[in-house]
């Protein structure tokens, strides 16, 4: 018997991921149980992951999920911990939310799994600015645990709504008390954000200009306070620090 | 002075940080569990390893699957270990994932020569990278498996050809012997004994059948206390004791209590030893 490994892993895969093959084993009833076993490990570790979709899904709606990604091509074989991230990636494959009638599925898996990432987000040194010091012709340097997240259903409120224009949602972790905290803001600070972030060695007050640019809107006192006004709280947050342009 | 150990889960952090109980001597991680992990449990963590001493206990190293092993998820245990400078690491003699699927179970393994042969190189190669001798522990198997030889066999013949340890679970025994009508105590007596670095005891669930479940849920069975009394004379020497408990936890007392239980129960052993 030389392949005897590979046909025992493969018969309790066939049985595990996908529930066939029962009559191979002495006894259906208890080749069963590594199935429900499965099914559990795979229901748990989603389910402590995404607690909000699971209450908002139902039982029902919930485990007809965990099965169909369990039974999926989706590749599963990552490190434990990013295991929940495959059933995002299942819900972009299949968009299995649109055909049961739940088109919220991935903004609400999408952020709770940001959520837990930046809870668990390994620690990274940080540099306390004053934002006293914060001027617009300064360059902004991120840092710290966060993610911008674009949503079109209000997942981070108790009810779950599609927003015609998409939400911006900072998910940033904070460092005094190590929880989690969301923070909404205008889709032109998120912009912002986005510009600040891909153009280091710009100063704010340029990136801000062209932006306006693009929209035909000219810089103004009012513009630049609201801007500084946001530079400053992204500090304060510890997810960003100014240094000289 | 004999050792006991408790398996660590996040429901129990705070009263292992906040209670002192100098009966649990270490506390077996799970590194999977900790592993690139910051912020709130890191820290935890990080308190922890300053008040315990860590065994790591593994539980997705799939040694026993066809597939390659997984340099990389070795690299990351070994990191692990060396940053809370863990010593002995244990797995599972078992398979768990099944080249791009991941089952996260501990499913069982033929008892067959040609298992054997690819087990015992994936087992060189894991020491040989962990470098030190890996500690194996035996699995339940609800149906039968296919096999040549017995469990014990099985297991001695990987001993012998690699060098590996083994952590053997009592619970383990005393469920496939009830659930495939076997003499325990004889199963236990027929394992490379010599080879056992440490124990595992835990509670199980028994089904309306008589079928029985390691859950893991419930405290140690009578059967599984009397079982450990009779094979710790066998093995005459003092190994550490390891609880493990996955669920229904009512506070970290109940199991102190349960340690306390073990160790009366070796203690007569121990004065004699």
């Amino acid at each position: 018997m030389p392949n005897s490994l590979k046909n025992s892993n493969t018969r309790f895969l066939n049985l595990c991921k996908f529930g066939k093959g029962a009559a191979q084993f002495d006894n259906m009833e208890v080749a069963g149980i590594y199935r429900t076993m499965v099914i559990e490990n795979y229901n748990k570790l989603c389910s402590d992951c995404y607690p909000l979709t699971k209450n908002k899904l139902g039982e029902t709606l919930w485990m007809k999920l965990i099965i169909e990604f369990l039974a999926s091509s989706i590749s599963t074989n990552v490190p434990l911990q990013e295991f929940p991230a495959c059933l995002i990636e299942f819900e972009k494959e299949q968009a299995w939310g649109f055909a049961n009638h739940c088109p919220f599925l991935l903004d609400a898996l999408r952020f709770e799994w940001t959520q837990s990432q930046v809870f668990h987000a390994l620690d990274l040194d940080s540099v306390v600015a004053d934002i006293n010091s914060i001027q617009l012709d300064q360059q902004l340097t991120f840092q710290g645990i966060w993610e911008l997240l674009e949503l079109n259903y209000t997942v981070f409120q108790a009810n779950w709504v599609y927003t015609q224009t998409p939400t911006y949602l900072i998910v940033y972790r904070n460092e005094q008390t190590l929880d989690v905290e969301n923070w909404s803001i205008t889709p032109f600070m998120a912009h912002l954000l986005s510009s600040l972030a891909q153009h280091p060695q710009h100063s704010i007050k340029s990136i801000l200009k062209s932006l306006l640019q693009q929209l035909n809107i000219s810089i103004n006192v009012e513009i630049e306070h609201t801007c500084l006004g946001f530079i400053k709280e992204i500090v304060q947050k510890g997810l960003a620090y100014n240094t000289l342009a | 002075m004999n050792s006991f150990g408790l398996g660590l889960r996040k429901k129990i952090v705070p009263e292992l940080l906040e209670e002192t109980h100098p009966i649990i001597d270490f506390v077996e991680v799970v590194p999977e569990n900790w592993m690139n992990v910051g912020g709130y449990w890191k820290k935890q963590l990080d308190q922890l390893a300053q008040k315990y001493r860590f065994v790591a206990h593994g539980i997705s190293l799939s040694i026993g699957s066809h597939n390659a092993l997984n340099l990389k998820k070795l690299q990351r245990i070994k990191d692990f270990m060396m940053r809370y400078n863990i010593q002995e690491y244990s797995e599972h003699l078992c398979f768990s994932e099944y080249d791009n699927v991941h089952l996260f179970e501990l499913l069982p393994l033929p008892f067959t020569k040609d298992a054997i042969n690819l087990l015992v190189n994936k087992i060189h190669k894991a020491q040989d990278f962990l470098e030190r001798p890996l500690i194996l522990e035996n699995v339940c198997y609800y149906s039968s498996v296919e096999k040549e030889m017995s469990e014990a066999d099985f297991i001695r013949e990987i001993v012998q050809r690699t060098g590996c340890k083994i952590l053997l679970d009592i619970n383990n025994v005393y469920i496939n012997a009830n659930n495939h009508n076997l003499d325990a105590l004889e199963l236990l007596k027929q394992m490379p004994l010599e080879a056992v670095e440490y124990l595992h005891v835990a509670g199980h669930q028994i089904l309306e059948t008589g079928f029985i479940i390691d859950s893991h849920k419930q405290a140690i069975s009578p059967q599984v206390f009397q079982l450990l009394d009779q094979i710790y004379p066998v093995i005459n020497r003092q190994v550490p004791i390891l609880l493990e408990r996955d669920g229904n936890f009512n506070g970290l007392q109940p199991l102190v209590n349960e340690l306390h239980q073990l160790e009366n129960l070796v203690q007569q052993y121990s004065i004699n030893a």
